[in-house]
């Protein structure tokens, strides 16, 4: 349990439409929160919609992996992005934070007058900044996308780059579905804390459907398969929030 | 929160009668309330944890500068809104009136930011989200007060609220971590961007940071060219903001000669700052590309700094009587050549005066 709190994981799905190849998107999305990732959709939507279904199918599968769902313009994707991914870490953390709380007081951090609470959150707010994160990037590539190729590559870029800022180790991994040929999802570039641009580059538009519930899947087999370069002082994080929280 | 209702903290017993909303910040609605103390201004959010944690920055910076909100109550509305109360601070959104103010206005509005971000600094933070819409300005001269806090982070953190036309990782001008020049880069963006007035193409959001720059370029050189050399030592993050406000104040019109040494810096420092650019667009992409970008940007950008730093003698003999720019090197040949004239003259003067007493006196007949 501690070992899963050490380093917080999540998967950023990136599309414009509705998936049509493969397992249910908002099963693997389900599948992934069981096993602590959290599942957040960015539907981006360029002059337009992105169709009744795909708003629909974009909520679920972030309903169902216990994140957000935006519709945006490409402009703001970046921004969305980063929002959703600090966002996440920061309601992840005080649900970890009101559990403990819970606890040892009986009572949420809701609960607490709210000038306590005020002490609470500065403590969420410093681990938020130091806790291990890693993210995996899901775009899609499929045809209606290509467009907006450049806004995403570069919006992967910039939140990888925030991302560098941070004081606690952070990777970045992108896969893009469909793959190319017969592959359904593709591995474009596997965790790293320095994002390699070049490898982005080759993030071609590919033919095929949109595997959205298959590329989910490939996401949480990436991290199990990739072990996390976590620095030793991540280890003693929630310890040292734990104690600190429940100090008056 | 509906104008006219009364909102009753559930910690404080509180009263607030909300008589309007004043704005829409990043992470929830700002009102003016009616307190028991005056009028006021009520932030609320569904997010105990931003209100918390905003409560926190603004508690402490208050005491450090006047430039900040003071911080009144904190409570609870029903279970799922969250507020704090704060001093109502009239005025406009620099984001509304900005394009409008004249030369001295801004010039006041760039000390005021400065001071505010002077006090800020030494308190160890970054205000980070640093923006038209986040300063109001009333009065004149108008004065400049910040407005949402939300952004604030010690040094040394990352930068977590940002908006990207004033954020330098965007222009590629830098990293993303919460320090003085990433303020004094907003600053610069701001009035580059003329508070707001060009707002950049979406296109650029598709586009890697050194087509990004070139944009900016563009706009760059629409400014005469001493302020274009401040504009881009914001940009690169080469002086503090105190520094910045006066290095404006000079490029608007030190003394005459003054401001004809900073143009002339100028036009040196033009020349370097285009070049750089291109340098920059060569630049590949490859491995933490953000690097290599901003190295070659900050160094592009860096170099008008040493003419800059040259300028100042220069200034100084402005209050003087010799207003000639010493350290100039072409200057010597010409130096040789009038004293040459001037000794010959006085010696002339000398000796046809001699002469005439000579003849006065009778020596020569």
């Amino acid at each position: 349990m501690r070992e899963q709190q050490a380093v917080m994981r999540q998967l950023l799905v990136i599309t414009d439409g509705c998936s049509n190849v493969g397992i249910d998107p908002v099963t693997a999305a389900a599948e992934a929160r069981r096993k602590g990732v959290v599942v957040n959709v960015i539907g981006v939507v360029d002059k337009g919609d992105m169709g009744r279904h795909g708003r629909e199918e974009a909520m679920s599968i972030a309903d169902a992996g216990g994140g957000m769902c935006r519709v945006v313009e490409p402009a703001q994707l970046s921004a969305t992005a980063q929002m959703m991914t600090q966002q996440t870490m920061q309601l992840t953390l005080q649900q970890v934070v009101n559990r403990e709380l819970m606890q040892v007081m009986g009572k949420s951090a809701e609960d607490l007058p709210p000038v306590e609470r005020s002490r609470v959150m500065q403590v969420v707010d410093k681990l938020e900044e130091e806790l291990g994160l890693r993210i995996v990037v899901a775009v899609d590539t499929s045809a209606s996308m290509k467009d907006k190729m450049p806004t995403v590559r570069e919006a992967i870029r910039d939140l990888a780059f925030s991302l560098q800022a941070r004081q606690g180790a952070s990777e970045v991994a992108v896969i893009a579905f469909p793959g190319s040929g017969d592959e359904p999802v593709r591995v474009v570039q596997s965790f790293t804390s320095r994002l390699d641009m070049a490898a982005l580059d080759g993030m071609w538009v590919a033919r095929g459907g949109t595997p959205t519930g298959p590329a989910i899947e490939r996401a949480m087999a990436l991290f199990e398969e990739v072990p996390f370069h976590r620095t030793s002082e991540d280890d003693d994080l929630p310890r040292a929030w734990s104690d600190e929280a429940a100090a008056p | 929160m509906q104008p006219g209702e009364w909102v009753t903290g559930k910690w404080t017993g509180e009263r607030f009668l909300v008589e309007r909303r004043l704005g829409r910040g990043a992470n929830g609605d700002v009102y003016l309330v009616r307190t028991r103390l005056g009028p006021a201004a009520l932030k609320v959010c569904p997010n105990a944890g931003d209100i918390a944690l905003e409560w926190a920055v603004l508690e402490r910076l208050h005491r450090v500068s006047g430039s900040f909100p003071k911080p009144m109550w904190i409570d609870d509305h029903g279970p799922s809104a969250f507020f704090y109360v704060m001093e109502w601070i009239p005025g406009a959104a620099l984001s509304q009136v900005g394009a409008t103010l004249g030369q001295a206005s801004v010039r006041a509005v760039v000390r005021g930011l400065a001071e505010g971000l002077k006090e800020l600094h030494a308190a160890g933070y970054a205000f980070c989200d640093l923006k038209p819409d986040n300063l109001v300005v009333h009065g004149d001269p108008p004065r400049v007060r910040f407005v949402d806090a939300g952004g604030v982070t010690p040094f040394g953190r990352s930068v977590r609220q940002f908006t990207p036309h004033y954020d330098r990782a965007f222009w590629g001008f830098g990293g993303r971590v919460a320090e003085p020049s990433y303020d004094v880069a907003a600053m610069a963006l701001m009035l580059t961007l003329r508070f707001g007035h060009w707002t950049p193409p979406s296109t650029l959001a598709g586009q890697p940071p050194q087509q990004r720059q070139a944009w900016l370029e563009s706009r760059l050189r629409k400014w005469p060219s001493p302020v274009r050399q401040v504009l881009k030592l914001g940009l690169a993050g080469q002086v503090d903001a105190a520094e910045f406000a006066s290095a404006w104040e000079r490029a608007h019109g030190g003394g005459a000669l003054g401001s004809a040494a900073v143009a002339r810096a100028g036009r040196r420092g033009g020349r370097t700052g285009v070049n750089a650019g291109n340098g920059g667009n060569g630049g590949n992409g490859g491995n933490g590309a953000y690097g290599v970008n901003a190295g070659n940007a900050s160094a592009g950008i860096a170099s008008p700094g040493a003419p800059s730093t040259r300028r100042r003698p220069a200034v100084r003999p402005a209050s003087g009587s010799s207003g000639r720019p010493a350290a100039n090197p072409r200057a010597r040949p010409g130096r040789d050549w009038t004293e040459w004239l001037m000794w010959a003259s006085l010696t002339g003067a000398l000796l046809s005066t001699t002469w005439a007493w000579m003849t006065f006196l009778g020596w020569i007949p």
